[in-house]
Parts: structure tokens; C-alpha cells; sequence
């Protein structure tokens, strides 16, 4: 049995053609869907690259309903492991795009995983500075407030 | 003691005083502004914004050696400030206001370390200009009341300042308690001791709260939109000056990611704490965000430095939606401020306070039968940490407060093995109903771990309090035969101890 497939489009209009089964991890997509069969999705706030990073992800977590067994079937041990490889290869910028993806299309695993991974790199910093350098965040702090929350620090919250 | 009222008009045009003190007003109808040099080390500059018909700006930087800044919201149509340098090391912050329709500051130098001219504006009575001599244009009697009456209570009010959770009530001009009437405001208060003291007169029906030290007060019948204030929520302070700052710049900051957002739900406190210092916008999101603080674990490194006043104002920021509360090794808190964050939070599912060594089973027992007989008891799991002399009176009730069936309690629990650092464990890791059982070697109630060792495994001779039977700090297994033991009197099973002679000889 043929499987349906389904095109997206990015922003830059670059056309993805996915199973139908992989897109539907999306609720968003899921939805349009139905609404919409047979019709081109347009996602116009997402680069291609972002699309194809999605896409790789929801291929990796694809449930196959039928015949069951051994599609990407990995224990959900691998699956973990595979996750933790798959956000650690993206960089900052990227991976919050991701983020916003994730959030957009509604995955919400894929949406867990990446804000996981961007807490474990605000966890990591040490303080505040590292956390602007790393995110490259601007102070917008005077130097009385920074004051002010220094007094407020010393309780020491 | 000699008085000296100020008191004057002045247009709504930003004004700058001599002091060096810019004022600049905020709304259109009225505008007050309210600012004042204190001491040279200045610290702090507070700013304030208000409700709807009153835009008022309220700087007050003071001594460096003042705690608190106050901040004071108001109602839609009323809206004072008093603020109350008295003294250099006092805590109290106060507001109130007063009057009908007369804006009016007062000010009283108490001390000589006050200077008149200092700055006093009040938005009402737009057409009078700001002139050079404040005391000129002072009327004696500036809200046309009788000043002696208002003085006495005044006086009478600051021998009671120690008095916690005191609310007045003012009708027309004389201080006395009253209730919640509709244009109540709540404020803070804030008193220096030393200085001065200044009223600044609004309209209507007024109530102030005399919050003092870490209490805080709720007034009230809410029907005062913005109505509560309390003395330590400085944090709310900034994020209103904030709000106020991002509006006139327009917005956001555009550095932040919007995704950003998204990532601050799988942060601990301390991780907040750092992000809140990132940038003004991210510092709005963390402090305003009561979701955020649903679960609040403290461990290392800030149990060290926690104290009451900091707990409180943490808790303060879940607006009463405390989930989880873990505190590990918070040597500081004591159990009044536990007493008093559960009670605000009547949510709390999850309660540990291992390590906390002010905390007592005794205060803890009382704690819970007292929210229990106040119905706000919510808590399902209770991490006592192996508190000392907990005795069967003490088991049994918390059994009962927990509501626990003993029998089923039994089944469901997975092994639990004696490690160095119950402080790793995280919110999600209390699953236990209670961690003290009766140890069955000396009967006593304490944690009780099993056993990690394959040929201990499943009996119960070894199973027992950390007293009864030794344990390796390492993997938890029960010591017999060769073991060695550490510089911190810890011990070491000998399968524990080898790899680290072997890291010994290679340094």
C-alpha cells in the first residue's frame, strides 16, 4: 500500500515531500491535514533548514500504526540517546529556532527536548554574565537597578 | 520636638530640584512627583507608578544602610505617598494617604539631618508654579484639618510602630482603625529613622498597613484594584519599574529569544535567579511568572545563604501556588517562616526539609495538625530528613496528618539506599509518603535503607537505621569485614576504597 504523502513548504519555498504518517506528529500539521488534503502546507515562518532538522527528528519518531514491529524501532532507550546527539550537533541560534518550531508545529516531545537541552546550557553557566554571552543577551540593566538588585542579592535573593 | 510642615502646589511640569533630584510627572491629570535625596550613599532609586488617574513618580534613593524600599499602589482615583525617613536603621516602610482632593505634602523634619528645601511636588492644583523657597508658599495648615490633632496621632502611632499587622483607617482628618471601605489603599510603610517625615495628602478614605519586618499584611475586602503591597516586595518593585521602563522603550528586548520563554519551566531557583539578572525584559518574566516557582528546591549552593526573609519573598513570587517545597541543608529557616510559607500556600503536595537543623519534628507536627485544623493541609509527601527524637506520638500523628495507611504504605516502595547526598535528589524524587520508618534493630524511627549488596539482597538483617548498621558512603552497602575509613570518619567498602588508592598513587 502506497503511503500518502504530503508537501511542505519553508519560508525560502523549498518543498519537503513527507509521509503522512511522519507529518502527523505534528497537531498542527495533523490538523491542516484534514482540513486540507491534497494541498501544499505552506510554513512560511520556517527556514528550510529548520523544516529539514523537524522533519529528520519526526522520521526518527515515527509510530508505525501498521504492521508494527520494526520501523525506526529503537527501544526508547536508543531513542533517548539519539535525542540527547541529535540537539548536542545544533547550535545556539539554531536550536532555538528549533525550539520555536516545535512550539509552532505543537510536537511536543520534540518541544521538551530542546528546551531541556537549552536549560541544560543556562544551568551550566555560572552566572548571569555567562548566561548574556552565551545567549547574546544585551544588559539593558543602569547601573542603579543593578545596584538595587545587588542590595536585594545580599539577602540573598 | 519641632514640626515643620511643607506643603505646595505645584504644576505638573517635570521640575528639577535643587539637590539635584529630577522629577519628571507622569500622567496627565495628575501628576505627582515625589523625590528626595536622603544621605549622600545613596543606593537605591525607587520608581513608582500609579493607578490610572494618578501618575505619580516616587523616587526615593536613600541611605545605604536602609533595607527596604517601599513601594505604594494605588487605586483608580486616589493615590499618596508618605514616606518616613526616620531613623538610619529602620526597616518599616510606610504609605499612606490621605485627604479629599487636596494634594498636599507634608514634611517633619525630625532630626537636624534633614534639610527643608529637599523636594516636595504633589500634582493637584495645576497652575501654581513650583517657586524657589518651599517653606513660602507652605501654609501652616495645609489640608485645612487640625495639625495638633493629626500630630498627637501621629505621635501615638509611632509608639505603636512595633505593633505587626496594624491596619488604620483614616476618615476625613484623624487616624484611627478602621475597615475595609471601598477606596482603601493598602501600602507599605517605610520609616527612617532620623529624617523626616512627609505625608503627601489624597483623596477619599485611606488605610495604611504597618507591615513590619518580614510579616506582611493583607487588608482588606478587595475592592481596591491593586490593592496589596507588602513590605518585601521589592521584587515587585523593580519588575514594576520594569514594566515602566520597557513601555518607554518601546517594548521588549529584542535580544531574547522568544524561545527563551519556553526553556525557563525546566529551571531550578537558583538557575532563575541567575536568568532574572540577564536583562530587564527576562527579569519581568522570571519575577511576574508565578508558574515558575511552583516547585521551589533549595539546595546547594543557596541553602547557605537563605534565610527567612529570602524564603518568603521567593514564595512570595508563586502568589500562593506552591507545589513542591524542598528545602535541603537551609540551616537558616526556621519554623516560623515554614509555618508561615505553608500557610500561604495551602497547594504544597510536597514538603522536605532535610538537614534544615532549626526545624524540629516537634515544630514540624505542629505545623501540619495546625494547617490541618485550618483545612489548608494539601501535603501528600513529607521528607523529613531523619529529624532526631521522633518518637511514636510523633509517627503515628504524621501517619494521621498525612492520612498514610500503614499496611498499604508498605507495598509501594522502592528500595532506598544510604548515600552520602540525600541533597541530589529533586522534587521528582519524593515519592515516599514519609522517610522515617521504625527501625527494627533499635526501634527507633528513622530512615531506614536497604540493602545494594547482591547477597543482601531481599533480607532483612541488614536493613536498618545508618546507626545500626554501618554503610559505605559510596554505594550504600552494608559494611562487614574489610572496609576503610575516610578522613570524615565516613567508611569505605573495600570495593568502594580501591579505585581511589589507585588515584592516590598515580598523583
Amino acid at each position: 500500500m502506497s503511503k500518502k504523502m504530503i508537501v511542505l513548504k519553508s519560508s525560502e519555498g523549498v518543498s519537503f515531500v513527507v509521509e503522512e504518517a511522519v507529518a502527523r506528529q505534528s497537531k498542527i500539521i495533523s490538523f491542516l491535514v484534514e482540513e486540507f488534503p491534497d494541498r501544499e502546507l505552506p510554513l512560511t515562518n520556517m527556514t528550510s533548514e529548520i523544516l529539514r532538522k523537524t522533519i529528520e527528528y519526526c522520521k526518527k519518531h515515527v509510530v508505525e500504526d501498521d504492521g508494527g514491529g520494526d520501523s525506526s524501532s529503537s527501544s526508547s532507550g536508543d531513542l533517548k540517546e539519539w535525542d540527547v546527539k541529535f540537539v548536542a550537533e545544533i547550535d545556539q541560534p539554531r536550536l532555538m529556532d528549533l525550539l520555536m518550531a516545535a512550539n509552532y508545529l505543537d510536537i511536543p516531545s520534540l518541544l521538551d527536548v530542546t528546551c531541556q537541552k537549552v536549560a541544560d546550557t543556562i544551568a551550566a553557566c555560572n552566572d548571569e554574565k555567562e548566561i548574556r554571552a552565551t545567549f547574546n543577551i544585551e544588559n539593558d540593566f543602569t547601573e542603579e537597578e543593578v545596584e538595587a538588585i545587588r542590595m536585594e542579592n545580599q539577602y540573598p535573593i | 520636638m519641632a514640626l515643620n510642615f511643607s506643603h505646595r502646589h505645584v504644576s505638573e511640569e517635570p521640575m528639577k530640584i535643587a539637590d539635584g533630584y529630577l522629577a519628571e510627572g507622569l500622567s496627565e491629570r495628575n501628576g505627582g512627583v515625589f523625590s528626595q535625596p536622603w544621605c549622600s550613599s545613596i543606593e537605591k532609586g525607587d520608581c513608582f507608578d500609579y493607578g490610572a488617574n494618578n501618575g505619580d513618580l516616587f523616587s526615593q534613593p536613600w541611605c545605604s544602610s536602609i533595607e527596604k524600599g517601599d513601594y505604594f499602589d494605588y487605586g483608580a482615583n486616589t493615590g499618596g505617598v508618605f514616606s518616613h525617613p526616620w531613623c538610619s536603621g529602620v526597616e518599616k516602610g510606610d504609605c499612606f494617604d490621605h485627604g479629599k482632593n487636596v494634594g498636599g505634602v507634608f514634611s517633619q523634619p525630625w532630626c537636624s539631618g534633614f534639610e527643608k528645601g529637599d523636594c516636595f511636588v504633589n500634582g493637584r492644583n495645576p497652575g501654581d508654579s513650583a517657586s524657589v523657597d518651599v517653606l513660602d508658599v507652605l501654609p501652616s495648615d495645609p489640608f485645612g484639618m487640625d495639625m495638633n490633632n493629626t500630630f498627637t496621632a501621629i505621635t501615638g502611632w509611632l509608639e505603636d510602630l512595633e505593633a505587626d499587622y496594624s491596619r488604620y483607617g483614616r476618615d476625613g482628618f484623624g487616624f484611627g482603625i478602621g475597615d475595609g471601605e471601598d477606596n482603601q489603599l493598602f501600602t507599605g510603610l517605610s520609616f527612617i529613622w532620623n529624617n523626616a517625615m512627609r505625608f503627601q495628602e489624597f483623596s477619599e478614605s485611606h488605610v495604611y498597613n504597618n507591615l513590619s519586618g518580614s510579616l506582611f499584611g493583607f487588608g482588606g475586602d478587595g475592592s481596591c484594584p491593586r490593592a496589596f503591597i507588602s513590605s518585601t516586595s521589592e521584587d515587585k518593585v523593580l519588575s514594576r519599574v520594569n514594566e515602566v521602563g520597557e513601555s518607554s522603550d518601546g517594548g521588549e528586548n529584542e535580544n531574547v529569544h522568544p524561545a527563551f520563554g519556553f526553556c525557563l519551566y525546566h529551571l531550578g531557583v537558583k538557575d532563575l535567579l541567575s536568568v532574572s539578572m540577564v536583562c530587564k525584559s527576562l527579569r519581568t518574566t522570571v519575577c511576574d511568572d508565578s508558574l515558575l516557582w511552583k516547585h521551589i528546591h533549595i539546595s546547594q549552593p543557596l541553602n547557605e545563604k537563605i534565610n527567612d526573609e529570602a524564603l518568603l519573598r521567593l514564595a512570595e513570587r508563586a502568589h500562593g501556588t506552591i507545589q513542591c517545597l524542598r528545602i535541603v541543608d537551609c540551616s537558616r529557616i526556621t519554623e516560623d517562616c515554614l509555618r508561615k510559607v505553608l500557610e500561604r500556600n495551602p497547594q504544597v503536595v510536597k514538603l522536605g526539609v532535610p538537614g534544615c537543623t532549626r526545624i524540629s519534628i516537634d515544630g514540624l507536627v505542629s505545623i501540619l495538625r495546625d494547617l490541618k485544623y485550618a483545612g489548608k493541609l494539601q501535603v501528600k509527601h513529607l521528607e523529613t530528613g531523619g529529624l532526631y527524637g521522633v518518637t511514636k506520638d510523633h509517627y503515628d500523628e504524621l501517619l494521621d496528618l498525612l492520612d498514610i495507611d500503614n499496611n498499604v504504605k508498605q507495598i509501594v516502595q522502592k528500595p532506598r539506599y544510604y548515600h552520602r547526598g540525600y541533597t541530589f535528589a529533586t522534587c521528582h524524587d519524593v515519592v515516599r509518603a514519609l522517610d522515617i520508618e521504625m527501625c527494627r534493630k533499635c526501634q527507633n524511627w528513622r530512615i531506614v535503607y536497604d540493602c545494594p549488596a547482591e547477597d543482601c539482597k531481599g533480607k532483612e538483617e541488614c536493613r536498618a537505621c545508618s546507626l545500626c548498621t554501618q554503610r559505605c558512603v559510596q554505594c550504600g552497602r552494608c559494611i562487614n569485614g574489610v572496609y576503610e575509613e575516610t578522613f570524615c570518619l565516613e567508611f569505605l567498602c573495600s570495593g568502594c576504597s580501591k579505585p581511589r588508592h589507585l588515584s592516590f598513587d598515580d598523583e
